[in-house]
């Protein structure tokens, strides 16, 4: 069953790795673009033509939604869950950063229906967390914890990212150590990827920017699946960590290249065939959703069945459990072991991918190359 | 046409003087092009050319021009190659004319290709006209050039003609220059044909087309005519003077400037240096000077992928219908498969053939270090020439090898001595005499080994002198040297396409080098891949490539689906231009590293 994500595209500040759409100083946006997001979801609701779709999962990201207030959370959370048919035990997932969060925010999620927190750590030493930019410290996300404990939010996961500028191994065991005393019952840890177009990119460019060797790199990786694995962490995407039954079902929709809605502004989704990102620019987004009732895009793509049955191994690939024969077959009556009969054998060869349970999955070497993989799949238009 | 009335003339320079922009404003002047369609440098017609600011394929133009004493002439511009690789062109351009006008840059003096072409001009007996370009520039000094030209070259200072090719200042004293010291052409239009091809061309629809200078005897369409050098037969269907398009005639008689259709299928036919005769009266001799071209320089191409080897083919092909100094035959290679051992006039001529195989013709290849034609005495007694280090004979083998070797003569300021004779020393070569042309200008003359000359001679002269050092050199024979092959093994494999040739007393620092760059430029891969380079079985120099660990997206959420997949096609892309040499991926940079080893 498809799920929804709402981006919420606004923050206190940039950091200067991120390139996901925001801007600062957006106070005076906030309602009208609440109405919006309500507009653009009616709009996808009464466009499907046949029955109305029943979702099974709601994020809310960003940007920062939590720069909203409480009652603004509430009325968003509240809007769309009224408006929508939601799966009667739907999970709804709001990031949060530890600096905006509140007694009475928490209460108002709470409140709203929400069962799930990602709650964007990053890190446990105040001088990384200003290095990158962030405006929270460590009190801070022990106090967020203690917050959402007493509204009873267990269910809570920590983004942590390694790779970061003048990131010892030292500091990212003991990033790790911290993270997992505090009891969360997922946990998502990136290597930090340079994106061009941000502050990061540019002093790279430069030269300016002192990031830990691969091989180090590669060792905070180890390390991470190690110590998670002995501390009851299952490992089951590449990049992500949970404890038994407290996978994300939402990001699962995204690996497992299922549909969803992507509202807002700079929001992506996947709908009907069709790959699409909103515009970036707020106002736009706003007008253009009172003008004609629904979104402007900035990207729309309608994938042809090559490139829906690539990107599906792509992305399943990332799972710890890899692609099912059974279920893509099901899905594109095709054996993906005759499709992609060469570049699996390549793989197989390199030690890189297995077969195991009716499953190809990377291998121990084939989750730290990932790429390398991913890449042999993509085949080009003239192939097959 | 009035035989007194011509004027056949060139132009020669060194590059940057101003020959092209000159040349273009003797157009303008004489109304040969209206302003408005003047394409700015308009003989270099080559975009290749134009963009590297030379000239490749030389081209005639005809103008005319009223002079003082109020008789209307017919002036023939020929134009030459700018480069030294293409020094026999210019010889044959040369040939074809009776006057020649020396450029040379006020901010900049005499240079090294200036005095070659210069002497090759006087060899030739033609009448040269100095002429000191730029003068308009605030950095312009001509007086010192003037002292230059009388000192070195024993110019009077009445004779030098002050010009800007940029504001047209001095044009018209060139022209009068050209008709009243030039010499009419000499020769007798009813004398059996003597045509001498100075260049020629492919044109699709005709065919060969080859661009004369009709010495002796007139020439005519529908005559039989015959290349001297082959004895092959054709028939004039058309002849054309260049205005500067080509406009038909009926005949070009002695003196005159023009070209020849014939359907002949390939420049094969109308080589550059041949003489053209009549087939039922024929000259007794052809003209002097004629030598086939000789390829200098021989590379190994490659496609990238196997299956593009009939494109290459075929692009190979088309290439050599314009350009008869291209040579290639198939060869194969343990590591690249099948290809092309091709032959060039020198690097600029190997670097156009490959720019021009991959722009015209959209192939993606892999060029392999240039070599030059070594001799190999074996012990047998037997000397075989080889121009690929890959198929040189064990060493048990060879009794000597042989190189060529050329005379540079290199010009630069007094300060830069030094540093040129340290580099010059370096690179083999043998000290023959140093000149001041003035009190701050020296000419250098060495003896080099041409294969350090391909390497990264030029640019390493360029870089001590700050770009004041001018280079040309002539080939003057072989020479035995000590030279050793030096191969590389990558993964314990050796790769004969990276193998190379060099001298004893180098080969341990070319091989720690090498291994080195070829360290930078291959990418980290899978596993770990040892780099070797070794002489027979003795290993020199090592380095590894050490193994990539970690390379995968961390996050991948919604929107970023199809960006990511493009970012992993692109990575994917960048593969396919890398050669695969086992589980080995080599980037093209890797076969021409040895260039760029110190």
């Amino acid at each position: 069953m498809p799920g929804v994500y709402v981006h919420i595209p606004f923050c206190e500040s940039k950091c200067p790795y991120c390139d996901f759409y925001s801007i600062t100083n957006g106070a005076r946006f906030y309602n009208k673009y609440l109405d919006s997001l309500f507009k653009e979801f009616d709009y996808y609701l009464n466009a499907s033509k046949n029955q109305e779709p029943i979702f099974s999962t709601l994020f809310i990201g960003g940007g920062t939604p939590t720069v909203l207030s409480a009652e603004q959370l509430y009325r968003l959370i509240n809007g769309l869950l009224s408006n929508g048919d939601f799966q009667n035990n739907v999970e709804i997932t709001v990031e949060v950063n530890p600096k905006t969060l509140t007694d009475e925010k928490v209460a108002a999620l709470k409140e709203a229906g929400v069962n799930r927190i990602s709650l964007g750590v990053q890190a446990f030493q105040d001088r990384i967390l200003k290095r990158i930019g962030r405006l929270h410290t460590v009190s801070d996300v022990f106090q967020s914890v203690k917050i959402l404990r007493k509204y009873q939010l267990q269910n809570f996961s920590f983004d942590l990212i390694f790779g970061l500028p003048k990131q010892s191994e030292q500091d990212w065991s003991d990033s790790l150590q911290q993270a997992v005393s505090l009891n969360p019952t997922h946990l998502s840890c990136y290597s930090l990827i340079i994106e061009e177009d941000t502050p990061f990119g540019l002093l790279k460019n430069q030269g300016k920017l002192v990031l830990p060797d691969e091989d180090s790199e590669y060792r905070m990786f180890v390390t991470t699946q190690e110590y998670l694995a002995s501390n009851g962490y299952q490992h089951y995407e590449i990049s992500n960590f949970a404890k038994e039954g407290y996978q994300c079902k939402h990001n699962l929709i995204y690996w497992k290249n299922k549909s969803y809605l992507g509202l807002g502004s700079g929001a992506y989704g996947y709908w009907e065939g069709v790959r699409y990102g909103n515009i970036e620019y707020i106002e736009r987004y706003i007008e253009s959703i009172s003008l004609h009732g629904k979104p402007e895009y900035g990207y729309q793509e309608k994938l042809d069945v090559k490139t829906q049955m690539d990107e599906t191994i792509m992305m399943g690939l990332r799972l710890i459990s890899g692609i099912s024969v059974a279920e893509f077959k099901e899905r594109f009556n095709r054996d993906f072991r005759d499709v992609y009969r060469d570049s699996i054998e390549q793989m197989q060869q390199r030690g890189l991918v297995a077969f195991e349970q009716g499953c190809l999955k990377l291998t121990k070497d084939g989750i730290a190359l990932g790429n390398l993989v991913f890449s042999a799949f993509l085949r080009d238009s003239l192939d097959k | 046409m009035q035989q007194d009335r011509i004027r056949n003339f060139c132009i020669i320079a060194h590059i940057d003087h101003g020959k092209s922009t000159l040349a273009d404003r003797i157009l303008e002047y004489t109304g040969t092009v209206s302003d408005r369609d003047m394409n700015d440098q308009l003989l270099d017609s080559m975009d290749l050319e134009r963009e590297r600011g030379i000239t490749i394929k030389l081209t005639a133009v005809r103008l005319t021009h009223r002079a003082k004493d109020n008789q209307e002439y017919v002036l023939n511009l020929i134009d030459t190659p700018g480069h030294v690789d293409f020094s026999y062109e210019v010889s044959r351009s040369l040939a074809a004319c009776e006057g020649a006008i020396l450029v040379v840059d006020a901010t900049q003096g005499i240079e090294a290709q200036t005095l070659a072409n210069l002497y090759l001009a006087l060899e030739h007996d033609l009448e040269i006209i100095p002429v000191i370009n730029k003068i308009d520039l605030p950095n312009a000094e001509p007086e010192r050039v003037i002292k230059e030209l009388e000192d070195a070259i024993g110019f009077s200072r009445d004779e030098v003609v002050l010009a800007s090719a940029k504001t047209g200042q001095g044009i018209e004293d060139i022209l009068d220059a050209i008709v009243e010291r030039v010499p009419a052409p000499k020769g007798d239009p009813e004398a059996p044909l003597q045509a001498l091809i100075f260049d020629s061309h492919f044109d699709s629809y005709q065919g060969a087309v080859a661009y004369v200078r009709i010495v002796q005897g007139t020439l005519k369409v529908g005559d039989h005519i015959q290349m001297m050098s082959s004895g092959k037969n054709f028939e004039v269907s058309r002849l054309g003077v260049f205005r500067p398009a080509t406009v038909a005639v009926d005949q070009l008689s002695v003196g005159e400037v023009g070209c020849v259709i014939a359907s002949m299928k390939n420049v094969k036919d109308t080589r550059v240096g041949d003489t053209i005769t009549h087939t039922k009266r024929p000259a007794n001799e052809p003209l002097p000077g004629y030598r086939p071209a000789k390829p200098m320089v021989y590379c190994g191409l490659y496609p990238v992928i196997n299956e593009e080897y009939t494109d290459l083919r075929d692009a190979l092909e088309k290439l050599q219908l314009n350009d008869a100094a291209l040579v290639f035959e198939a060869e194969t290679s343990a590591a690249l498969g099948f290809g092309y051992r091709c032959g060039f006039l020198g690097l600029l001529h190997l670097e156009i053939v490959q720019e021009r195989l991959e722009r015209e013709f959209d192939l993606n290849l892999i060029t392999t270090a240039p070599s030059v034609v070594y001799k190999v005495k074996q012990t047998s007694g037997k000397v075989i020439e080889i121009d690929n280090p890959a198929s040189f004979p064990p060493v048990q083998m060879i009794e000597h090898i042989e190189e060529p070797f050329v005379k540079a003569t290199i010009m630069i300021p007094e300060s830069f001595v030094g540093p040129v004779m340290d580099l010059c020393q370096d690179k083999r070569g043998i000290f023959l005499n140093m000149e001041y042309i003035t009190t701050d200008r020296v000419r250098i003359e060495y003896e080099l080994p041409l294969a350090e000359i391909l390497m990264d001679f030029f640019d390493k002269l360029k870089s001590r002198t700050r770009g004041y050092a001018s280079l040309d050199y002539e080939l003057i024979g072989y020479r035995e040297s000590d030279m050793v092959k030096l191969d590389i093994l990558l993964n314990g494999n050796p790769v004969d396409a990276l193998s190379c040739i060099v001298h004893r007393d180098k080969a341990q620092g070319v091989g720690r080098s090498l291994a080195e760059k070829l360290k930078e430029v291959i990418p980290r891969q899978q596993f770990e891949v040892p780099i070797q380079a070794a002489i027979g079985n003795k290993i020199i120099a090592r380095e590894t490539v050490r193994a990539v660990r970690k390379d995968v997206l961390a996050k991948c959420y919604g929107g970023d689906i199809s960006r990511k997949r493009k970012l992993l096609e692109k990575q994917k892309e960048g593969k396919k231009r890398m050669k695969a040499l086992g589980n080995v991926e080599v980037p093209q940079e890797a076969f021409m590293a040895i260039l760029s080893v110190d």
